[in-house]
């Protein structure tokens, strides 16, 4: 069977350029950080083949471009995406991190919530997608995030919520990877069987090809895991899209852009397989295409989706 | 109940080109054999809850049950009794 894999969760950094940002984020705090990383990003947009990367992404955005243009839209994508690594290490380092949501979101999360006892939140590598849910804090509800974390990955994550009536103490989130065999999803039903909110990246393909599913995005076609809307058809669980769009330094919006309900049903009438989550992906990818319109700068997969 | 599970895996898996006839016993169910994944294990947890009222809860068990037609239906049965 062909794996689809075509991307990788490694950083590009060693660790020991990792620790630099550490110590100069708790010597100098995030305007030390963006400092460095300014040359940082300036460098690796030069640095032929790291510089090409998010080429496949500028093209289907932005349409050709020339030379100046591209590398203009390559440093603005890679400062975008370094400013949100630096925000994700200040809040690890110093818990210095505010998501801000809608009423209206957050009345949506606790309904859909309150109504299944469990509850999907499907995002992409966008915004500030690991510090938005920070703004979960109102859901009295454990939480686990699907995360793949390759070999050798150096990243260190911040996945924290503030336990309720704690005051303000943090708490470590349940992190599922599907590296493990069976790909995690074991675990994923476990954690909706106990009541959790399961957070799923779902627009990179890592599993079997016989799993994803081909969705417009962009103007061409992409393959998107159906992962997420088979997980919530087996566990009658409804799909929050959340969209977070990192706003300034240390802030973020919280964004719920669509509720997908997939019936229980799903690939086991007329329709059968994966091609029956089509229009669920479809949904999502749609989210995802309206996002990179209104934030194009802050859309994190540099590598061929159209491949 | 050998055979109503490997109907249901039929069924519920959309394993086309498959009889029941044609799954043995012993015949692993993922990697060589059946050739199921992760999102079939799903599944599959979900038919084991719902026909045999049996809940697959984490990846210790699923390895135990998930070796073969005959390992998921002792674990059926040891979790019936």
């Amino acid at each position: 069977m062909k794996r689809t894999k075509n991307w990788s969760s490694k950083s590009l950094a060693p660790e020991f350029f990792h620790n630099i940002f550490y110590g100069i984020i708790r010597l100098l705090g995030r305007p030390g950080a963006y400092c460095l990383l300014f040359f940082v990003v300036a460098f690796y947009t030069l640095l032929p083949g790291v510089g090409k990367r998010p080429a496949h992404y500028i093209r289907r955005r932005f349409g050709s471009q020339g030379w100046l243009s591209s590398k203009r839209h390559t440093f603005l994508l890679y400062w975008n995406f370094g400013k949100m690594l630096v925000d994700r290490s200040v809040l690890r380092i110093l818990g210095d991190f505010e998501a801000i949501g809608s009423d209206g979101d957050k009345s949506c999360l606790q309904k859909l919530y309150a109504e299944h006892k469990r509850l999907i939140l499907l995002t992409g590598h966008v915004g500030c997608w690991q510090m938005g849910f920070s703004y979960l804090d109102f859901l009295d509800a454990p939480k686990a995030v699907v995360m793949l974390m390759d070999r050798g990955d150096v990243d260190q994550h911040s996945f924290k919520w503030k336990i309720p009536g704690s005051g303000g103490q943090g708490e470590e989130i349940t992190v599922i990877n599907p590296a493990v065999p069976m790909g995690g999803t074991l675990e994923m039903l476990g954690a909706l069987r106990e009541n959790s909110v399961l957070c799923i990246n779902g627009d990179r393909t890592m599993g079997e090809s016989r799993h994803n599913v081909q969705v417009n995005f962009l103007g061409g076609k992409i393959e998107l895991p159906i992962t997420p809307f088979k997980i919530a058809a087996a566990t009658n669980t409804p799909i929050a899209v959340v969209c977070s769009a990192r706003s300034g330094p240390g802030k973020g919006d919280f964004r719920v852009a669509e509720v997908i309900h997939v019936p229980v049903d799903t690939g086991k009438g007329k329709m059968r397989g994966a091609e029956a989550f089509i229009p669920y992906a479809q949904k999502f990818s749609d989210e995802l295409e309206k996002y990179c319109q209104e934030t194009p700068y802050q859309f994190y997969n540099f590598y061929n989706m159209w491949n | 109940m050998h055979t109503k599970l490997k109907e249901l895996l039929i069924e519920e898996l959309n394993l086309v080109d498959v009889t029941v006839d044609e799954i043995e016993d012993d015949t692993p169910l993922f990697g060589e054999g059946l050739e199921l994944d992760s999102l079939d294990a799903v599944e599959i947890v979900v038919l084991v809850q719902k026909n045999f009222n049996v809940e697959i809860t984490n990846m210790e068990e699923g390895k135990e049950a998930f070796q073969s037609i005959n390992s998921l239906v002792n674990f059926i049965k040891e979790r019936q009794a």
